[in-house]
């Protein structure tokens, strides 16, 4: 998935074995809710333009390049 | 109904203002659009249980005025541009929709000139084997739940995947009859 840019909500999603996972730039925005990233070459790529939001509950896990390049900054989960 | 190009761009192509109901059609091998929806004025527009193969885009919905569409159940593959491609359009649903092979699995383009920014729910549903799985740009609002995204590239992540993609759609089409256009 690529944002760049735009606004996007995630949950619940499964993104997996793609080249990159989620890319967000040139001032995109995506939240990330309860999601599995895995097996893609980068799992969650942010520029330094953009924001990436998370409650804390996804697994990003088993990306081969990375599995954060870049900052997540944590959402409210009420 | 089944609907195949005899030479024609569109499969469906909505050009004036109205409420268009798709059901359980196959639409193939069109040059353009297998749906295009993109008329000069206001639409409210439902697909649904149809199947959408061998077309530059499968649906192709883009309005500066008001566009309304649901997507439901609909199975769209060998895009060879897009699989669903959204412009300027405000309310759009897409459920339990599964997008195989094609330049942008689903790709969002809202427009910071239009009336309303792009909104798009997606419900359910796989993209797979693509370019670029879901890519949003500009204008838009995009909310996904229950979606898997596999097997895409995602832009410059993986050329020999591109590459190799390109080719097979290109074969693909060329073998269905339809022509070629450029990415």
């Amino acid at each position: 998935m690529q944002v760049d840019p735009g606004e996007v909500s995630i949950a619940n999603s499964t993104i997996a074995q793609n080249g990159a996972g989620v890319t967000v730039a040139a001032g995109g925005a995506v939240r990330l809710s309860r999601n599995a990233i895995a097996q893609n070459g980068t799992g969650v790529r942010v520029d330094m333009t953009s924001t990436a939001r998370s409650t804390g509950d996804n697994l990003i896990d088993g990306n081969t390049v990375a599995d954060v390049d870049g900052a997540i900054t944590p959402a409210n989960k009420m | 109904m089944y609907i195949s190009s005899q030479g024609g761009v569109d499969g469906i192509s909505a050009i004036a203002d109205d409420y268009l109901t798709v059901d359980h059609c196959v639409i193939t091998n069109f040059w353009d659009c297998g749906i295009k929806l993109a008329p000069s004025t206001s639409l409210a527009a439902a697909v649904s249980d149809t199947v959408v193969q061998y077309c530059g885009y499968g649906i192709y919905a883009d309005n500066a005025n008001q566009l309304l569409l649901a997507i439901h159940r609909c199975r769209i593959e060998y895009g060879l541009n897009a699989g669903i491609w959204i412009g300027r359009a405000r309310g759009v649903s897409i459920h339990d929709t599964t997008v195989n092979l094609a330049g942008y699995g689903i790709r969002v383009a809202g427009s910071a000139a239009a009336l309303y920014a792009t909104q798009l729910a997606i419900e359910g549903g796989v993209v797979s084997n693509a370019n670029y799985g879901l890519y949003v740009v500009d204008a838009s609002s995009v909310s996904v739940h229950n979606m898997t995204v596999t097997s895409c590239s995602t832009g410059g992540g993986d050329e020999n995947h591109w590459t190799h993609l390109y080719r097979e759609l290109l074969h693909l089409q060329q073998r269905h009859g339809s022509a070629s256009r450029s990415w």
